[in-house]
């Protein structure tokens, strides 16, 4: 999950548990620190390529694009799922995510039932 | 007399000597030139009809005189006397023009006398004719002057000016541009000046004036020139193809301008990157705006959820006005955004869009309030396309419409019909009425104001940007929003747009 505001952090981690998705997550804080998280995994004491990557736009330090660039052109986790999630609805926006080939694109919307959804928009992309 | 002509059959009359004098007769009488000969003295011994005429005599008044005895002006005499003696000793033609003032006023002539040979070889007179060209001569003075008038005006005008011959090529400049360019005609003429274009704009500017000059329609461009310092300047160009005859004959000449807009591209661009800077700052404020509203509501709504046994109903009831307060921010914030986006100034109209399509765009979008109001929404006859963008024209349907829904009388199904007509201005006049609550006239102008509003957010929801957008719109495209209604009879929306 690359996540800076906490309010939301925990929002996904409800909708994770209200899709029945069971999964060990980690939680970086902004755009470098998800670069370095993906560059060092399957090394020694560090987890290994996540199953799937929650990626917001809005990051300090690098911005979610910039991420979501890194992952399918340089990174080791090239093939790891992506799902933006971000409040931005803006088309420069939903057009960066399909060229970089994101899986899925989330619009954090300000109701709870909504929010919801993203559960289950995780659990038919994992197919778990 | 002497039969020049030759006969090629056995019919012909020239066997008849006194026939051809007949035909000779004729012919220089009714001939309106004059015909005449002198001899070797410089006497008439011949003057035709028309001369006599012209003169005022008889034929005895004037065979056997002189120029001089038969009233021409000593200079005139004494002109035709020399030319006489030398077409004698040249035996050669001479030709010239004359003004003469006879019955008719003073007239300009044209006039040749030819040498008449005798059977040894010699000059025996001279033979002339004349013809009057007072009227050729008068259509040549009036289009030097026309011509002088038409330069002058190019050169008093701050425009550059050119004109151009049928294929292209530029045949005169004003001083404008010498001043401009620092460069002398020479330099100029043809296709030298092509050599002042911005070579990013030379390529495009060629190609229309190539199929300008073989189409023969009006020539527009804009463009960069080079200035006689090396700055180049933007500049508009126009020429159009002038055609001799009245209905449109052949091309005959361009005739062009080039103005200089620089100032003006320059404010223009300067406003684009405004307008640019400001929907950028729009979103970015709307999208960070939102994120943390969104938290609010959504913890707002927890908290009721999984907490309601704890709050006692003062704090339940404090917890929901913060939650309306967010989202009616959220919705504000969101509409804001919708009227900065409604006048964008980069997106030129497109083709004409198809009403229809839109109208139902907006038709789903208020599916909800349109079934939970049970509104019948009527278009009457055919809405045309007009060249506004498809999403502004949505934004105006929806809004309106949306409004004829809203402000409907209470427990009662709304009716509203949309409708379009022809203004005699060729515009198209759009209308969406409705038979809701109306509006009292002092508000009419005020309810297009960005958030002014008629109601409470109680009685009817709304973040008073809806008609400033339409307003927006409208405006954005030279037309008129207004409103006609009376209060409890309904409302009509009127709003021109381009045809």
């Amino acid at each position: 999950m690359v996540e800076d505001n906490r309010a939301d952090v925990y929002l996904i981690e409800e909708a994770l548990t209200e899709g029945g998705v069971v999964a060990q997550t980690a939680v970086v804080e902004d755009g470098q620190a998800a670069t370095e998280f993906l560059e060092r995994s399957g090394e020694r004491d560090a987890p290994p390529c996540p199953d799937l990557v929650l990626l917001d736009l809005n990051l300090p330090k690098k911005s979610g694009d910039e991420v979501l660039a890194y992952i399918r052109s340089t990174g080791k986790c090239k093939h790891v799922k992506v799902i933006i999630v971000t409040s931005s609805d803006a088309s420069v926006d939903r057009q960066m995510a399909q060229d970089l080939r994101a899986d899925a694109y989330f619009r954090k919307p300000s109701t709870y039932s909504e929010y919801m959804r993203l559960g289950s928009i995780v659990r038919d992309l994992l197919g778990c | 007399m002497q039969t020049p002509l030759r006969s090629s059959t056995s019919t012909s009359p020239a066997a008849d000597p006194d026939q051809w004098r007949r035909f000779y007769e004729t012919i220089l009488a009714a001939t309106p030139d004059f015909v005449y000969v002198f001899d070797l003295d410089e006497r008439f011994t011949y003057v035709n009809r028309a001369l006599l005429d012209m003169w005022g005599k008889t034929w005895d008044e004037a065979i056997g005189r002189t120029c001089l005895e038969l009233g021409y002006e000593p200079w005139h005499a004494a002109m035709h006397g020399r030319e006489i003696r030398t077409v004698v000793a040249t035996k050669a033609p001479i030709r010239g023009e004359v003004p003469f003032t006879g019955v008719q006023g003073c007239r300009i002539y044209d006039y040749i006398f030819v040498p008449v040979f005798g059977p040894g070889g010699e000059v025996e007179a001279v033979a002339g004719t004349t013809r009057d060209i007072t009227h050729r001569k008068m259509e040549e003075e009036r289009r030097r002057e026309s011509e002088e008038r038409l330069r002058f005006m190019a050169e008093s005008m701050p425009q550059k000016i050119f004109t151009a011959s049928p294929d292209g090529q530029i045949d005169y400049f004003n001083q404008q541009w010498f001043t401009f360019a620092g460069l002398p005609f020479e330099r100029l003429r043809g296709h030298g000046w092509e050599s002042l274009l911005h070579p990013g704009d030379a390529t495009a500017f060629q190609q229309d004036w190539r199929e300008s000059i073989e189409s023969g329609r009006p020539f527009q461009c804009t463009h960069r020139i080079r200035r006689a310092d090396g700055a180049y300047r933007w500049h508009l160009s126009r020429a159009n193809a002038m055609r001799s005859g009245e209905g449109g004959g052949a091309i005959s000449m361009w005739i062009g301008s080039s103005t200089d807009i620089h100032e003006q591209k320059a404010t223009e661009q300067a406003l684009r990157q405004a307008n640019q800077d400001l929907e950028q700052f729009a979103y970015t404020a709307t999208h960070d705006l939102q994120e943390p509203l969104r938290s609010v509501m959504i913890y707002g709504e927890l908290l009721l959820r999984r907490h309601a046994d704890k709050l006692d109903g003062q704090a339940a009831q404090y917890l929901k006005f913060m939650h309306n307060g967010a989202s009616r921010m959220e919705m504000l914030v969101r509409d804001l955004l919708s009227y900065t986006r409604s006048t964008k100034l980069d997106e030129a109209p497109e083709q004409p869009e198809d009403l229809h399509g839109q109208l139902q765009v907006a038709l789903q979008n208020l599916a909800t309030s349109i079934a939970e109001s049970g509104a019948v929404i009527t278009v009457t006859g055919q809405l045309p396309a007009v060249p506004v963008m498809g999403t502004h024209l949505q934004q105006l349907f929806q809004n309106l419409i949306g409004n004829a829904i809203k402000y409907r009388h209470p427990g009662q199904q709304p009716a509203i019909t949309v409708s379009a007509s022809r203004t005699p201005e060729g515009q198209w006049c759009f209308v969406v009425e409705d038979d809701g609550i109306g509006i009292e006239s002092e508000y009419k102008e005020r309810i297009f104001g960005l958030f002014k509003r008629l109601h409470t957010g109680d009685k009817y929801s709304g973040t008073g940007i809806g008609l400033a957008i339409c307003q927006r719109i409208v405006e954005r495209y030279h037309g008129r929003i207004w409103v006609e209604s009376e209060p409890g009879e309904g409302s009509r929306f009127c709003f021109t747009l381009p045809g």
